[in-house]
């Protein structure tokens, strides 16, 4: 049976988590490192913004108040405030899924995991059935926070999102990341992600997402929803997932994207992209 | 363009035919993929792109994706409608939704690429 390898990275920074997950997909592109599950989470708690997201909607001040940090992803979507949450990132190469060098079934696929693992804990989930944006420019709309929105293929139980997933592709590979909250702060979440439309998105994230340990109505921890998840991939890709470290490249990879990209305002604080006199 | 008369990089972009200056942009079936394309980001006019390496990219509704030079050059002028109204470039891949204008430096670049025909059956393999 095919192997692949676990990684249950525990609590780290943003700029860490995010530079572990771009050296992980460049090893697995790259420098022929097996297919990767990761499961980690987040300390201190984080808003993660998508790669091209402006900073329209998201109150600094208030980040900083609460001891929250900031960073950008290196995927797309919007604003992730990741607090009580298990996060999964899986990388790997397109070749390697029936669907791999498809965009959404490739999504789909790598969701099928997730499914898989929240069955496990006694949650039915399945993909949203939105087939693009309703409307054009619903995508770049004014709300910022990542789960006031189920597109096509997210996640959804009993009418909530209940994962928020982005990918990214380089160099014949697939980074998929999301976040699976085990609780959600709607108080928390708006004082953070301010809109335009600010009363109306408190009400959408209110109304559009759950966290697992809602929906079960009982307590979970961290380390439940990570043997699920993985147990889960394991199940849904017919795999063995062994518990495996980080190779020296891996680290050093990821210490110098943390460093040089991930740690730094002119990342965080610029989308891409973006030239001069350009509204962010 | 006329898909028929440009050549594809196997990674899903497009270039014309040309001497002095040649436009890029990404293929239907890339634009058929992403689906709803909301940012592009591209280099500058005057920097250089490599072909086979990325050139910018561009996110649509699940993905991130590199954008990959199907030649190399110099820029000579970006697309700003793609930046303005990404959407243009996966409705009108071809047309309204190209995305840069390169001055090319190998004269073998084209050549080398595949054919509408050949792009086609890559994509349907």
């Amino acid at each position: 049976m095919l192997k692949w390898r676990l990684l249950d990275s525990g609590y780290g920074d943003g700029a860490y988590n995010m530079a572990l997950d771009e050296s992980l997909l460049g090893s697995v592109a790259c420098e022929g490192a097996p297919t990767t599950l990761r499961l980690y989470g987040w300390r201190p708690a984080t808003v993660s913004l998508g790669y091209f997201q402006g900073l329209e909607g998201i109150d600094r001040t208030e980040i900083k108040r609460c001891g929250f940090a900031l960073v950008r992803r290196p995927t797309g979507g919007r604003a992730i405030l990741h607090d009580d949450e298990v996060t999964y990132s899986i990388c790997i190469r397109q070749d390697e899924l029936k669907a791999g060098h498809r965009i959404m079934a490739s999504y789909r696929e790598l969701c099928g995991g997730l499914e898989a693992g929240l069955r496990l804990l006694g949650i039915e989930a399945g993909p949203a059935r939105r087939t693009g944006l309703e409307e054009r420019g619903a995508g770049r709309d004014l709300v910022a926070n990542c789960f006031a929105r189920a597109m096509a293929g997210d996640l959804v139980a009993a009418g909530h999102k209940i994962v928020g997933s982005a990918q990214m592709r380089r160099n014949g590979a697939i980074l998929q990341h999301g976040s699976v909250p085990i609780t959600i702060s709607i108080s928390d979440q708006m004082a953070v992600m301010r809109s335009r439309v600010e009363s109306g998105a408190v009400r959408e994230v209110a109304a559009a997402a759950g966290g697992l340990a809602e929906l079960l109505g009982r307590e979970l921890s961290y380390k439940e929803v990570a043997a699920a998840i993985a147990a889960g991939f394991a199940e849904a890709f017919g795999v063995i997932l062994e518990a495996g470290q980080l190779s020296q490249g891996e680290l050093e990879a990821a210490e110098q994207l943390r460093r040089g990209k991930y740690a730094t305002d002119e990342w965080n604080l610029q989308p891409p992209g973006r030239r001069p006199g350009q509204v962010a | 363009m006329d898909p028929e008369t440009v050549r594809f990089h196997p990674e899903h972009s497009w270039v014309s035919e040309g001497d002095d200056e040649v436009v890029v942009g990404i293929s239907q079936y890339a634009a058929d993929e992403l689906g709803d394309i909301l940012f592009v980001e591209l280099p500058s006019v005057g920097d250089t792109i490599e072909a086979g390496l990325a050139m910018g990219s561009v996110e649509s509704a699940k993905t991130i994706a590199d954008l990959i030079a199907p030649v190399s050059g110099e820029v000579t002028e970006v697309n700003e409608a793609a930046y303005d109204t990404p959407e243009v470039v996966g409705e009108d891949p071809y047309g309204e939704g190209w995305l840069l204008k390169v001055r090319p430096m190998e004269a073998g670049d084209f050549d080398a690429l595949l054919d509408h025909e050949d792009y086609q059956a890559s994509v349907e393999s």
